[in-house]
């Protein structure tokens, strides 16, 4: 199976540096026409299935890109971040919010997001071992699925990678590398 | 012998006040939250309406928002076929071709040949005039059509339903036998009260 993971548009609490988690924030029009762009860019791809997390402003960006009816999985939700919602980042914990190892004191823990994205991968490599498929998320899940599949780095520190709006990665699964 | 067209309209208003009343308290109690769609869609008007966004993109953004909407109000559609197969289809059945409003008024739908009025015919019938056409091929294209082309898909349904229910008026209006293009589709006329 071949999985795109795709960041939303531009929202407005992105332009404000804000947290935004489980909440609805808006697509700007920036962030609609980067949805264009990736439309252009994947209107080759032959997706067998297109999955979004249900916040509007990924289902919006699918429905953007997507060249076929779109399937909402809540199991593609941004990560709760808590107490930390509508905050910046340099207001908060962030780099505990994203350590591997530590405790976490608030939102979704680390562990239950990689267990929903555990369950999501399996289903869909049972359902699509050789198709492409695409999903359409958030930062903290496409970092989720990314540490998911390539694994935790030693320092479990998940905030190295950088996953811009719009922007998405592509990898290469089969049944054998399941864990 | 034929109802009179007077009567054929108040009834149908009557049914019709009756049937909004009803969903109007379905949508008080079930009413699927909308704003971030809503909002979106004040955005994408307004950078329209600024020259910042073509034709084309509007109208396809405008279809994936309707999009969202449509398959959010999934269950709110579904209730509504409900009651309007309840009200127009069941209760006539059972109740010698007649809904409130044409009871109020003593007439009642037949089949053309006089015989008892069939649970097909009167779908058929409210199918056209009732906007079923509309909300069944929503409800089903919401999930089905690509969001890109959702816009003309809704777009074109709308005019067939309203095209659909206009055609059926003056039918009523102009012809003879007094049969709008639902009484001929069903093999139904509308008659006074035995």
């Amino acid at each position: 199976m071949k999985l795109y993971v795709l960041r939303h548009g531009e929202t407005e609490t992105n332009i404000l540096k804000l947290i935004c988690g489980k909440s609805e924030c808006n697509l700007t029009r920036k962030g609609m026409v980067q949805a264009r762009e990736v439309k252009q860019k994947l209107k080759d791809v032959d997706f067998k299935a297109i999955l979004s997390s249900p916040l509007t402003r990924a289902r919006i960006t699918a429905s953007i890109v997507a060249n076929k009816p779109i399937k909402i999985d809540k199991r593609l939700i941004e990560r709760d971040y808590g107490d930390y919602e509508f905050k910046k980042k340099t207001e908060v914990d962030y780099n505990g919010f994203w350590n591997y190892a530590r405790k976490q004191v608030t939102g979704e823990n680390i562990k239950d997001l990689m267990n929903r994205i555990d369950s999501l991968i399996k289903e869909l490599l049972d359902k699509y071992p050789n198709s492409n498929v695409l999903l359409v998320t958030h930062s903290g899940v496409a970092r989720g699925i990314h540490y998911y599949l390539t694994g935790i780095p030693k320092d479990n520190d998940l905030t190295k990678l950088a996953i811009p709006n719009c922007s998405y990665r592509v990898y290469e699964l089969s049944k054998e590398d399941e864990k | 012998m034929k109802a009179p067209l007077k009567k054929r309209i108040v009834s149908y208003l009557i049914d019709i006040i009756i049937l909004l009343v009803i969903l109007g308290f379905i949508n008080i109690f079930y009413n699927p939250d909308n704003t971030a769609l809503n909002k979106q869609m004040d955005m994408i008007s307004l950078e329209y309406y600024s020259g910042n966004t073509s034709f084309n993109e509007y109208i396809t953004d405008l279809g994936v928002i309707y999009n969202q909407i449509d398959r959010n109000n999934i269950i709110i559609n579904i209730l509504n076929i409900i009651f309007i197969v309840i009200y127009f289809v069941v209760f006539p059945y059972f109740n010698n071709g007649q809904t409130i409003g044409k009871r109020i008024n003593h007439i009642e739908v037949r089949a053309k040949s006089n015989k008892k009025i069939t649970l097909l015919k009167l779908f058929v019938r409210n199918l056209i005039i009732n906007g079923l056409v509309y909300l069944l091929a929503v409800t089903v294209g919401a999930f089905v059509i690509t969001p890109s082309i959702y816009f003309w898909f809704i777009s074109l349904l709308g005019i067939i339903q309203i095209g659909l229910v206009f055609a059926s008026m003056f039918m009523v209006l102009y012809r003879k036998d007094k049969k709008g293009l639902h009484d001929l589709i069903a093999g139904t006329w509308v008659a006074s009260e035995r």
